[in-house]
């Protein structure tokens, strides 16, 4: 799965979460400060990612995360190492 | 110095015998046995069931798509409760501050609970839901009256297992007799018709086996009685000083006019020898509100329609009321054991049963056990002059609590 599908199901996520309208979640808006959210809303997004993708996504690999597109970024990476993990 | 008196001026529930206040006292003058077989689960596993369930409950009533997702259902049917009897109410002109909340809860979140479990164990930790501590901590309900209302005064959870309801009203008229609030929204609140619960509390024998007659499960005093049936469900009232309430104008229940709680630091689950501590706390109840137990009309009992807590209680009743002298009634028969949600709402039944001169029948109470020595309500609804009520609830862990309501006058 590549940046752009994660960035389409983090904003359907965002989406959801925040109750916000689809074109305000841009790579670029942060979730606290642009989007409506709190401490808790960037865990349910986080939650209803790893469902999505089957993948888990620790908490702590998103601490300094601040914008949907940074946590794309990070996501990307995590699920481009499950991919190549034979275990995975 | 003159005692604070306190007045009860607005009721909700949130029970399988209806989701309003009107539908709930209907069912239970009406005599319908709530107990079906379990919806919300797939109950063939288990080795009960059955249960009575809530079952017109809408959360979207109450909470935005984002506080129905953060919140267990036993949390939002707790609100549920609370903010129709705030409604119920009317106009309270109070100071944010000075308007607390009690609440009790039985086992919390528990539906969250063992969802999360079964992630933990079949998926790993990393799937743990970071929703699970705020959504299954036993004072999550008071918490989110409190945070719904915007109210910053006392706020706090009572856990004293199936006695938390009538608990948390008794202690809420203690914060308003202290000087501690004006307002208090006092109730409890149970979701825990799940399979973890359903099988621990059939392990220990403590539930109905009525898997073919579900309807006459729960049945009271009565002879033939195997066990409770698990129930779901929120009770709240609010609660406020006599004088402020006749000072607004306010509808009045009634008053809660005595309270007694105590132990019996006997045994985890077994009621203590001859009701002994059961009696103990309706003395207490009957001197804090400085009546004699010929005062009393009639009796609101726990009744759970268990072997032993049956017979205890009614050992306690002629122990403190003579045989057969007053009346008993148990909203179980209709309802089921509500645990924490229970004493709250039969503290309902019990203003509404003064406010039309009536008690409701003791729902299965076909043959009276002759070993009891009580008289119950059954059949049929039983009038009644008004007349003071003791509401009683025995929680696991031997904590007892009565309640004294009085009509309002």
């Amino acid at each position: 799965m590549d940046r752009d599908q994660i960035l389409e199901l983090l904003t359907d996520a965002a989406v959801e979460v925040m109750d916000v309208a689809r074109e305000v979640v841009t790579p670029e808006a942060r979730f606290v400060e642009d989007l409506n959210g709190d401490s808790l809303s960037v865990l349910e997004i986080l939650e209803i990612l790893q469902e999505k993708l089957d993948v888990d996504l620790p908490t702590e690999s998103f601490d300094g995360v601040a914008t949907v597109g940074e946590a794309a970024d990070v996501i990307t990476k995590i699920a481009a190492e499950r991919a190549e993990s034979p275990a995975g | 110095m003159t005692r604070i008196r306190i007045a009860i001026t607005g009721v909700g529930v949130k029970t399988p015998a209806g989701c309003d206040v009107d539908t709930f006292w209907a069912t239970l003058l009406a005599g319908r046995s709530c107990a079906a077989p379990i919806r919300r689960i797939d109950p063939a596993a288990l080795p009960v069931r059955f249960a009575c369930e809530v079952t017109d409950f809408d959360p979207s009533v109450y909470f935005d798509s984002k506080e129905t997702r953060r919140t267990d259902r036993v949390a939002q049917l707790a609100f549920g409760a609370a903010a129709d009897a705030l409604a119920d109410a009317g106009e309270l002109g109070a100071d944010p501050a000075r308007c607390g909340v009690v609440a009790a809860a039985g086992v919390g979140g528990l539906i969250t609970q063992e969802e999360q479990e079964y992630n933990l164990f079949s998926r790993g930790p990393a799937r743990v839901s970071p929703m699970l501590v705020p959504m299954m901590m036993p004072n999550a309900a008071a918490a989110l009256v409190g945070m719904k209302l915007g109210w910053t005064g006392p706020n706090f959870c009572i856990a004293t297992a199936c006695a938390g309801g009538t608990n948390a009203i008794g202690e809420a008229g203690r914060l308003i007799r202290e000087g501690s609030s004006d307002i208090v929204l006092a109730g409890g609140s149970e979701a825990c018709v799940t399979p973890i619960a359903i099988a621990a509390f059939a392990r220990m024998g403590a539930l109905s086996n009525r898997n073919d007659e579900p309807q006459l499960a729960s049945r009271p005093f009565d002879i033939d009685r195997d066990g409770f049936v698990m129930g779901e469900g929120a009770g709240f009232v609010v609660l406020e000083s006599w004088d402020r309430a006749v000072a607004r104008g306010a509808h009045i229940y009634g008053e809660l006019a005595g309270y007694g709680r105590n132990s019996d630091a006997y045994h985890v689950t077994a009621p203590s020898p001859g009701g002994a501590g059961a009696a103990d706390c309706m003395r207490l109840a009957l001197n804090d509100a400085g009546l004699t137990p010929g005062d009393i009309g009639h009796i609101n009992a726990h009744g759970t329609s268990t072997d032993l807590n049956d017979a205890a209680e009614a050992e306690a009743v002629v122990k403190v009321f003579g045989e057969r002298t007053l009346p008993l009634t148990s909203a179980k028969g209709s309802i089921g054991h509500l645990i924490a949600a229970a004493g709250a709402v039969e503290a309902v039944a019990s203003l509404l049963a003064m406010r039309d001169g009536v008690i409701p029948p003791t729902v299965n109470h076909e043959r009276a056990d002759p070993d009891l020595g009580v008289d119950i309500v059954a059949g049929a609804p039983r009038p009644l002059a008004a007349a003071p009520v003791v509401s009683n609830s025995f929680g696991f862990g031997g904590h007892n609590a009565s309640l004294v309501l009085t009509p309002p006058s």
